[in-house]
């Protein structure tokens, strides 16, 4: 399950993933689905740490926004790599909501996704493996240019 | 994967690199002829092939595999029993190329 | 025509490298077949019933003889010497090897072509009317938007993964040439009352199992905000179409089933949301696209020379194709010359390598080297001189390319069919060989005047039957071919879906049965004037029911 970030495997991912059964440790950076957040609310406000929300595909992102504000990292799903729902809400949270932080994609990541999810606004990827930094680097760089212009976008444009 | 098809059956797929419709024969082997296909008469002989026939589908060797049901003809030659294999075997039942439009 | 600037050049040599990769990876084992499909889907590349098979676009349907040149090159060097022209105004390849696709894309490459997003659950090749520029009754050319659209819509990192394909058409003429009803989305360029261009958008029309007309949804957007508001369908699309059935998939059932003035409304809610400053095309970008669409340097001509009048009266076979095949020009003494690739008995849509190259010679010679694909699978020369017509004439027919029946009955829209689809449940093109067999005369066909016959052979209607005046579908009844016909489906400004007419009839009978509908609109019509879709439209389908089926 590596985590890629900035092209290169985190070693020492710091989030933990909450679940249903699990209690809200006192400190460290923790994930917390979006339909236990009001219910770990109260726990929460009393947290020493970061806190991101994982929020499913099939959530209108736009109805969260205040949620959103607050939170350290959100982490969208890719379910399928077929299903390319969270490539809309990550430019809805980039370009409408304003998010800025870390946005994470978790699921079923192909490498030949990596550059289209970057240009939609995601930095990290957390995928079942296998990961080969050098073929994740030459895929992301094979394409220099594009006719759209994106959130942090690196790409060259034309007159740019 | 397979559907339970009624007859002898035998297992095809089209190559990776080339796209061609072939056969498996025995041992796995793959061959664009259909008369040195190996025919599965029972269910646990289709299941062996279909084994066999995956093999060759994670050695990269063949791609979009199935079964599909054949009889023998009068001559013994091993035919298919519907019309879209009957044309994936034989080609475009339709004369397409230039060449052989010119020639007509 | 558009013309690649360095930018596009470097884009689409790195994308046919990106395939090069992707292509060795696949065959070295590091990705599975289930990985690489998509991949080698988005560049056109799909597994058929014998082989490969490459589609390559030609965007609205527009390209130079050089390109033709080309594509006549890759048939005869890594094919079988023809290609076969699609109802998307693409170019399919029947047997191309994958380890040879990566060269092939290189080839495109050299002239400005490529293949992305022929195939895939992504934005398809843009359409438009095949005369665009030139058609007598049309607002504007609609060719620098659908560039503009070209260049958006490639490698779109949000909608590359759509629920399902999606395709766009645009048309700037009063007649629909571009069957813009039947698109995902479907764009008519307008002119107010104070000459501003604005578009209407259409959305939600497909054909498939579940054939729908496109429902208007944008009244006059403006030039400025045409790519946001296609953002914001897209989006919509992206986030709510449904993904738990490939059949339900098409934005036409997500329209359908929230109802088209609640798809509006969504849409303009996204719109309203959207940063458009930053989502519009560049500042001047439109208008450097726009320059190469401009006018060819059209000579001062006479408005119908003397020559023309002379060679049609001398000779009959050319007098049918001028009357059939030939079009009006916006510019006087200039005609459209239309080249059917429905030869009697031939495959429609098909042209060898050698047509090819004739077609970009006649181009060179007097069209200023461009051509155009219609979504009918012909050919257009869309700047010809009235004064070249007899020549060109002369060489088309000598190379089986004078086929005088543009718009007729043998005149077929076909798909593939069973001789090459994968999915298909019956053949096509043998249904059309003997239907253009029957009505072989060609004064027979002027007699039946315009009428469109469209042939699937299968339920997903690559064929457009549901669109033909004339509808046929092929389908699979206990491992027999059959064929049901369909009646009064149009494709263009006044699109319509046909109706089943009754029971279906075998590969033998089809031809026959057509025979009948046709001998039966001759008796009903009230003049030579009203067509077999006016004649269906007055009376119904009883008459023709009655004539098919009374003896059965």
């Amino acid at each position: 399950m590596p985590i890629i970030k900035d092209g290169a495997e985190v070693r020492d991912d710091p989030w933990l993933m909450l679940t249903d059964e699990m209690d809200v440790p006192t400190e460290g950076d923790v994930i917390i689905p979006l339909a236990l957040a009001s219910e770990k609310a109260e726990r929460l406000s009393n947290h020493n740490g970061r806190i991101g929300i994982a929020i499913p595909n099939d959530v209108n992102i736009e109805d969260y926004a205040a949620l959103i504000g607050t939170a350290d990292l959100i982490q969208l799903e890719l379910p399928a790599f077929t299903d390319g729902r969270a490539y809309s809400q990550a430019r809805l949270l980039r370009e409408e909501l304003g998010f800025d932080k870390e946005l994470r994609v978790k699921g079923d990541v192909l490498v030949d996704q990596a550059a289209y999810l970057k240009r939609c606004g995601f930095d990290s990827f957390d995928f079942d493996g296998p990961f080969d930094a050098e073929i994740w680097a030459r895929t992301l760089s094979i394409i220099s240019s594009g006719y759209q212009r994106n959130y942090r976008d690196s790409l060259k444009h034309r007159g740019a | 994967m397979a559907k339970k098809l009624k007859g002898d059956q035998v297992f095809t797929g089209q190559l990776l690199r080339e796209g061609d419709v072939v056969f498996m024969s025995t041992d796995g082997a793959w061959s664009k002829d259909l008369q040195s296909a190996v025919i599965g008469t029972s269910p646990e002989e289709v299941e062996a092939l279909e084994a066999l026939a995956l093999k060759g589908v994670s050695e990269n060797i063949v791609i979009d595999i199935y079964p599909f049901v054949v009889v023998k003809d009068e001559a013994g030659k091993i035919v298919p029993d519907h019309i879209r294999e009957k044309i994936r075997i034989d080609g475009p039942s339709i004369v397409y190329e230039p060449s052989a439009q010119a020639a007509e | 025509m558009y013309i690649y600037d360095d930018f596009d050049e470097t884009f689409v040599r790195e994308r046919a490298a990106q395939f090069r990769d992707q292509v060795e990876r696949r065959l070295s084992g590091a990705l599975t077949e289930e990985q690489f499909r998509p991949l080698r889907l988005m560049n056109g590349v799909y597994l058929q019933l014998h082989a490969y098979m490459l589609r390559v676009a030609i965007p609205y349907g527009t390209l130079s003889s050089g390109q033709m040149r080309q594509l006549a090159m890759i048939a005869r060097k890594y094919d079988k010497g023809y290609g076969h022209f699609t109802t998307r105004q693409n170019i399919q390849y029947n047997w191309p090897k994958l380890k040879d696709l990566p060269d092939i894309l290189d080839d495109l490459a050299d002239v400005g072509m490529h293949a992305i997003q022929t195939s895939g659950n992504c934005i398809r090749n843009v359409t438009s009317d095949q005369w665009a520029g030139v058609a007598a009754d049309e607002v504007t050319d609609p060719r620098p938007y659908a560039e503009l659209m070209r260049q958006w819509s490639s490698l779109h990192p949000e909608f590359s993964y759509l629920p399902r394909k999606f395709k766009i058409a645009i048309t700037g003429a009063e007649q629909d040439r571009a069957a813009i009803a039947f698109h995902d989305i479907g764009i008519r360029v307008k002119r107010n009352e104070t000459g501003e261009i604005g578009f209407d958008v259409y959305v939600g029309g497909g054909l498939g199992r579940t054939p729908m007309v496109a429902k208007k949804i944008g009244e006059f957007i403006s030039v400025n905000d045409l790519l946001p508001y296609l953002i914001a369908i897209l989006r919509a699309y992206n986030l709510e179409g449904r993904r738990d059935n490939k059949y339900k998939a098409r934005i036409k059932i997500l329209v359908h089933e929230k109802g088209a003035e609640a798809f509006k409304a969504r849409v303009e809610e996204i719109f309203a949301g959207l940063d458009k400053d930053k989502l519009r095309a560049p500042q001047g970008e439109l208008e450097r696209i726009a320059k190469f669409f401009d006018n060819p340097a059209y000579e001062t001509l006479e408005i119908e020379p003397a020559s023309l009048r002379e060679a049609r009266a001398d000779n009959k076979a050319f007098d049918a194709w001028v009357r059939r095949n030939v079009a009006a020009h916006k510019t006087d003494g200039y005609a459209i010359a239309n080249i059917s690739l429905k030869p009697v008995e031939g495959i429609p849509g098909d042209a060898s390598a050698e047509q090819m190259e004739l077609v970009a010679q006649m181009a060179d010679d007097y069209s200023f080297g461009e051509i155009r694909v219609s979504h009918e699978q012909n050919l257009v020369l869309a700047h010809v001189k009235k004064s070249d017509l007899y020549t060109i004439w002369q060489a088309l027919e000598a190379n089986g390319l004078g086929t005088p029946n543009i718009g007729a009955i043998t005149d077929m829209i076909t798909c593939p069919g069973l001789d090459y689809c994968a999915l298909a449940t019956a053949r096509s093109i043998p249904i059309a060989q003997k239907i253009s067999h029957k009505f072989s005369s060609s004064e027979r066909q002027s007699e039946i005047g315009d009428l469109k016959i469209k042939i699937s052979g299968c339920i997903n209607a690559c064929g457009h039957h549901h669109a033909g005046h004339i509808g046929i579908l092929g389908l699979d009844k206990k491992g027999e071919e059959y064929y049901q016909i369909t009646l009064g489906g149009s494709g263009d400004e006044n699109a319509a879906v046909g109706e089943i007419l009754g029971p279906g009839f075998s590969a033998d009978d089809v031809a026959d049965a057509i025979d009948t509908l046709v001998e039966r609109y001759i008796q009903l019509r009230s003049s030579e004037g009203e067509t077999f879709l006016d004649v269906v439209k007055r009376v119904g389908l009883e008459p023709f029911k009655e004539a098919l089926y009374a003896d059965h």
